[in-house]
């Protein structure tokens, strides 16, 4: 049997898969902050006692994805760090890229750099852009360098100099130097973790990974420990951002590739999803009780691309957190979740988000004393959650508070008619998710149209027939686990590490063996990194027209010569831009691997739920733009034959959420559990 | 028609803003201008079929937020409207129509619906090179600046206009990025096109003129209101920049009556021999600089600045005479500061100190065995600080404009960037410092003199603190040690010749 575990901010979940049968068990334990692994023991025994198994049961590696080594980056955690750079350039962190990430608030706060001016330290070096040695490398200073760091108590080192994504040569010296004198220590260097040109994104990438390799290291071995004391002797493997995952010694060096783990995982599991049904392409939407997060999956994985941020002082703002030049999963997050609040702006807008109630105290209709209407509270007011079974019936709502938020805070708009704000709130928030989804769609040369949905998370399948039917999307999925994607996905995804390298090359200057020696060493790292065999190796490169400052990447093959890398490039330009270009220079500036261990995912066939016992056939008042408000037949999902076909309107509630289903369209349950929309695309609003 | 409640403007409006950022996408993507990829030195817009401003991008800089609407309506004008078809593009870069200066080409799009006009598309992006001085302040009207394209068809129905084309190609250094740019803004409006013909497509009885109503309404109202929180009366203040070979003046009188206000620069020093005259970047930065003053969440449209009236001394130096050079408009940037300091009194939680700037440029040109290359680099100044917050260090403002990464410099121009670090101290002082500006050291390594020009501002005038804190530190220029004589100039850069520039401090605030 396997197992996996998600560390989210609330709730760790786990699932537990008997790989024989396909059956899964599904675990949620609280998260335990004080010692993450806690909340990981308590929800294994609990899968393991549900499966009637105990520990001996799981005999291969144990999954895991975390939001500790974002918690610790975000919350400022890390260890004692300095950071090493080419003299003349210790400011580089602290000028950053110089704009402003909004123009009008001459207020506007940047995030810290990570480390004081006094903990920047600069060594006598310089390469130029070709990697040729302008001037050596300075050793005594060096020394003199690890002296000062000894004395000042560094947990953590991290080097970046210029140039070192040509040569990290100097950058190699420096840690021989420094590990002599300080063993103990941990060094990153620039030139291995991201060897990419741009100096203040990998010198802030670098020193983030500096920042949390120990706090990292720790967290793992803790889980590690807890997993040997349960009774589990498996190897940790740990999800990446960018959806593969990697062992713990891997981890350990280079935790800065998990930051995005838990969000990877969930896509990861959408793209399982899609793949038991046969569909390679499809838009995976994650909304939950502050945002909302959307990610294509194209051929059967998760598009991926380099760099995002982290630690934004305003979370939608972009531009106003710390660049980290890694690959990750390629979501966009949109501020409105079933906790966001709704208001009216200075101009009398309908604004929805971004700032949210959060769980305490919440939406109006949970009664903990929230008074301002969230999107919750609209879909209180609009009918589609049951106050007598919201989250399974652990917890009832009150409906009167919902509504009276309506008034009290939108009436002035909307005639104090609560049905009437309510139905504003649903519409601004599925009319923003859906133009976010286009517009992202459309930003990679696809058409949503042609595209199925797999919506999971709490507030996901409330919306997601609206914003499939706005969006001209005929087929929305729902999977029996929607509220534990992510840990599921951690069960079906390979062990794979991606290595990425700037090599500015024309195409014109075509020199195979220069390129056949540049993949070779990619592969190599990616080897190490690994630790295990290589199953496959799939290239891609990052092509520009020369004196344009944006790559498009391209997938490449082995015997590929410079007319495919052409065909290729300007095939995707055309696809992207909508234009023919005739520009004759092409420059290729980023070579890349991704390189797969041997993995068999498992097949997952229908999942275990305490809820799938009983039907209860009954009714509830509801709200459409269709239709105004009516009765609608309300079902449990789960218990649903499979292959019946319920038209809409229609509610089903799911332990975790409530799929909503519009005026005509179809929802059948298959024989894995997925709820299936079919949507009447003809008559959208 | 629609029914216009609070969600459905909302969303309607949401969807313009998002059409401007997507063509603003494409255009910093698929430009070859470095400054306007790395710099991003660029707008998009969408405009009513009268040409009123109706959505824009967001992170447009600033200088343009008041100049595209002016220059696609003379466009349209001196073209005449009858004369557009399906598929056109049309562009000019003459500062004579509304145009900034003559680097920035503006191209505008019509996009038809049942044979009529329902909206203008428009990008703006500052090109490679325009010959002549582009972006040089030496020279002394118009005609040295450069090549100077009037409104014309680029694209003609669909098909681009070769001649043009030629022309342009053979009057710029660079001409192969040239076009590129040119090729980018087709992209940037094409992409808007189709977005606002899915758009109506998608809502029929969605009427653009009728959301601008809406849009710019809502905007005026907001905007009117708060005006009236200011007391009536006058607000006059001044700020003194180097100017070139003479100092400059800008002196302002903001009067509020009501719910509306006049922004007069009456005694504003005359207009300068040379390229430091701002024409339509004076409404572009004196819209911004209300907008952060009165109202910084409003996105720009038509209405932010109907209640505000602007007058400007025709001859003066933000207003100059038809034909003077405009080329480098840097007194343009003070203004968002001269308001600062005009209204401080009545808004003492809005107003900053003075920044280090403009930004500073130095632009280098030569010749290398793969080609031509002219490389535009930008260094900012510090922030000015403001009440409960020091400025920071080397941050862009007014305007926005990126750094250029120094491993980025030097792989594409033979330069060495010895350091780049900020200075210490060289905020100004007070309750709340200004934010340190930058010393940058960069060495020639090219077997050939380089063509390099300089734009710097703040050398012999501080930017000036704020209700009560001091100046900031002044610039420096230097090379080979010695002081640049004319700092807005143009030099010969000598193999292994070495420049120190120090970008100013910003003011502080509070004594």
């Amino acid at each position: 049997m396997r197992v996996s575990f998600d560390i989210g901010g609330t709730f760790t979940d786990i699932v537990l898969l008997d790989e024989n049968t396909g059956r899964t068990w599904l675990g949620k334990a609280l998260t335990t902050y004080n010692d993450f692994s806690q909340a990981i023991a308590t929800g294994i025994s609990q899968v393991l006692g549900d499966a009637d198994r105990d520990t001996d049961a799981i005999d291969s590696a144990v999954v895991g994805a975390t939001t500790l080594v974002t918690n610790a980056l975000i919350e400022r955690r890390g260890a004692t760090t300095a950071l090493v750079t080419t003299e003349g350039f210790g400011d580089v962190l602290e000028i950053g890229r110089e704009w402003r990430y909004d123009l009008y608030d001459p207020r506007l706060q940047l995030p810290d750099p990570l480390v004081d001016p006094e903990a920047r330290y600069e060594a006598t070096e310089r390469l130029d852009a070709t990697g040729a040695v302008v001037t050596p490398l300075d050793r005594a200073g060096v020394e003199r360098i690890a002296d000062q760091l000894a004395a000042a108590g560094v947990e953590s080192v991290a080097v970046c100099l210029l140039h070192s994504y040509v040569s990290a040569a100097h950058e190699e010296e420096i840690a021989e130097i420094l590990q002599a004198r300080l063993p103990e220590v941990p060094v990153t260097l620039s030139g291995h973790l991201v060897p990419v040109i741009r100096e203040y994104e990998r010198t802030v990438t670098t020193l983030a990974n500096a920042y949390v390799r120990p706090v990292a290291g720790e967290h793992f071995e803790d889980i590690e420990r807890a997993l040997v004391q349960l009774g589990i002797d498996q190897q940790l493997m740990l999800m990446q951002s960018n959806g593969g995952v990697v062992s713990t010694a891997t981890a350990r060096a280079y935790p800065i590739r998990l930051l995005e783990s838990g969000p990877a995982a969930g896509a990861i599991g959408a793209a399982y999803v899609g793949r038991q049904l046969d569909i390679e392409n499809l838009i995976a939407f994650d909304m939950g009780g502050t945002t909302a997060k959307v990610c294509i999956v194209e051929g059967g994985a998760p598009t991926v691309r380099n760099g995002f941020e982290v630690g934004r002082v305003h979370r939608l703002k972009s531009g106003s957190g710390l660049p980290v030049s890694m690959p990750v999963v390629d979501m966009i997050e949109i501020g409105a979740g079933g906790g966001s609040i709704a208001h009216l702006d200075g101009l009398g807008l309908l604004k929805v988000g971004p700032k949210s109630a959060g769980s305490r105290p919440g939406p109006a209709g949970y009664g903990l004393g929230g008074t301002e209407p969230t999107v919750t509270d609209a879909d209180i007011v609009l009918g589609y959650l049951d106050p007598a079974y919201f989250l399974g019936g652990r917890m009832s709502l009150d409906v009167e508070a919902s509504r009276r938020a309506m008034v009290d805070s939108l009436g002035t708009a909307f005639g104090d008619d609560p049905v009437a704000a309510a139905a504003g709130i649903a519409r601004v928030v599925d009319e923003h998710m859906a133009l976010a989804v286009q517009v992202h769609l459309t930003e990679h040369g696809h058409d949503p149209r042609t595209f199925p949905m797999v919506a999971f998370g709490g507030a996901a399948p409330v919306h997601a027939a609206r914003i499939a039917r706005i969006l001209g999307v005929g087929r929305l999925i729902i999977p029996a686990a929607a509220g534990v994607l992510s840990a599921t996905g951690l069960l079906v995804a390979a062990p794979m590490v991606e290595e990425s390298r700037t090599r500015l090359r024309e195409l014109r200057d075509w020199d195979s063996d220069d390129i056949e020696a540049i993949f070779a060493d990619l592969v190599a790292q990616a080897r190490h990194e690994l630790g295990t065999d290589i199953d496959r190796v799939d290239r891609f490169v990052e092509m520009r027209f020369l004196g344009q400052g944006f790559e498009i990447e391209v997938p490449v093959a082995a015997g590929d010569g410079p007319d495919e890398y052409r065909a290729k490039f300007v095939a995707e330009y055309e696809h992207i831009y909508g234009t023919t270009p005739d520009y004759e220079r092409i420059e290729i500036v980023t070579w890349r691997v991704r390189v797969y261990g041997p993995f068999e995912a498992p097949d997952l066939t229908r999942t275990v739920s305490r809820d799938a016992a009983e039907d209860t056939t009954r009714t509830r008042a509801a709200w459409w733009p269709e239709t105004g408000l009516v009765e609608a037949p309300v079902r449990r999902m789960l218990a649903l034959p499979v292959g019946e076909r319920v038209v809409g309107p229609a509610i089903l509630q799911l332990p975790e959420s409530t799929a909503v289903v519009g005026p005509l369209d179809e929802a059948w349950l298959d024989e894995f559990g997925n709820l299936h929309v079919d949507i009447a695309t003809g008559s959208a609003s | 028609m629609t029914q216009w409640d609070a969600a459905t403007l909302q969303i309607v409006w949401q969807r313009l803003i998002s059409v401007a950022d997507e063509m603003a996408a494409v255009l910093l993507r698929t430009a070859f201008s470095s400054v306007v990829r790395e710099s991003n030195d660029l707008a998009c817009a969408v405009l009513t079929p009268r040409g009123d401003l109706l959505v824009e991008y967001g992170r447009s800089v600033p200088v343009f937020t008041g100049t595209v609407a002016g220059t696609v309506r003379a466009m349209v004008a001196e073209l005449g409207e009858e004369t557009l078809r399906p598929g056109d593009v049309i562009a000019t870069n003459s500062p004579r129509y509304g145009n900034t200066h003559l680097p920035d080409l503006t191209a505008a799009t019509p996009v038809f619906r049942d044979g009529r006009i329902v909206a203008y598309v428009a990008s703006i992006c500052h090109l490679s090179d325009i010959g002549g001085a582009s972006e040089g302040a030496f020279a002394q009207d118009v005609f040295e600046e450069g090549f100077c394209l009037p409104p014309v068809k680029l694209v003609d129905a669909g098909s681009p206009n070769e001649l043009v084309r030629y022309i342009l190609a053979n009057n710029v250094r660079v001409p192969a990025q040239v076009l590129g740019d040119v090729d980018a803004l087709i992209a940037a409006n094409a992409l808007g096109a189709r977005r606002i013909t899915a758009l109506l497509d998608s809502d029929p009885t969605l009427d653009l003129e009728e959301a601008a109503a809406e849009i710019c309404g809502a905007t005026e109202r907001a905007v009117r209101a708060a005006i009236s929180e200011i007391p009536d009366g006058d607000y006059p203040a001044s700020i003194d920049l180097d100017g070139f070979e003479e100092p400059k003046t800008i002196v302002v009188n903001v009067s509020v009556h009501g719910d509306s206000m006049t922004v007069d620069y009456t005694g504003t020093s005359r207009q300068s021999t040379y390229g430091i005259n701002s024409a339509s970047p004076t409404f572009g930065y004196t819209r911004y600089g209300m907008a952060c003053l009165l109202a910084p969440e409003l996105p720009n449209n038509e209405g932010a600045l109907r209640a505000i009236d602007i007058v400007v001394p025709k001859g003066s130096l933000l207003n100059p005479r038809t034909n003077a050079a405009v080329s480098a408009n840097f007194p343009a940037h003070a203004i968002p500061s001269v308001l600062s300091r005009a209204l401080v009194d009545a808004l003492p939680d809005r107003a900053s100190a003075a920044a280090g700037t403009p930004f500073w440029v130095v632009g280098i040109r030569g010749e290398k065995e793969t080609g031509p290359f002219a490389s535009l680099l930008c260094f900012n100044g510090g922030q000015g600080a403001s009440r409960g917050q020091r400025g920071y260090a080397t941050l862009s403002t007014p305007s926005n404009v990126s750094n250029t990464p120094v491993e980025i410099v030097e792989s594409q121009a033979p330069v060495l960037i010895e350091s780049k670090t900020i200075v210490r101290d060289s905020g100004g002082t007070g309750a709340w410092r200004g934010g340190e500006g930058q010393e940058v050291v960069l060495v020639s390594r090219h077997d050939a003199p380089l063509d390099v020009i300089f734009l710097t501002e703040r050398i012999e005038h501080p930017a000036p603190g704020l209700a009560g804190g001091g100046a900031g530190a002044p610039g420096m220029l230097l090379v080979d040690d010695v002081k640049v004589a004319e700092p807005k100039g143009r030099i010969s850069w000598q193999p292994g010749s070495r420049i120190l520039m120090r970008t100013p401090g910003g003011g502080g605030y509070g004594a």
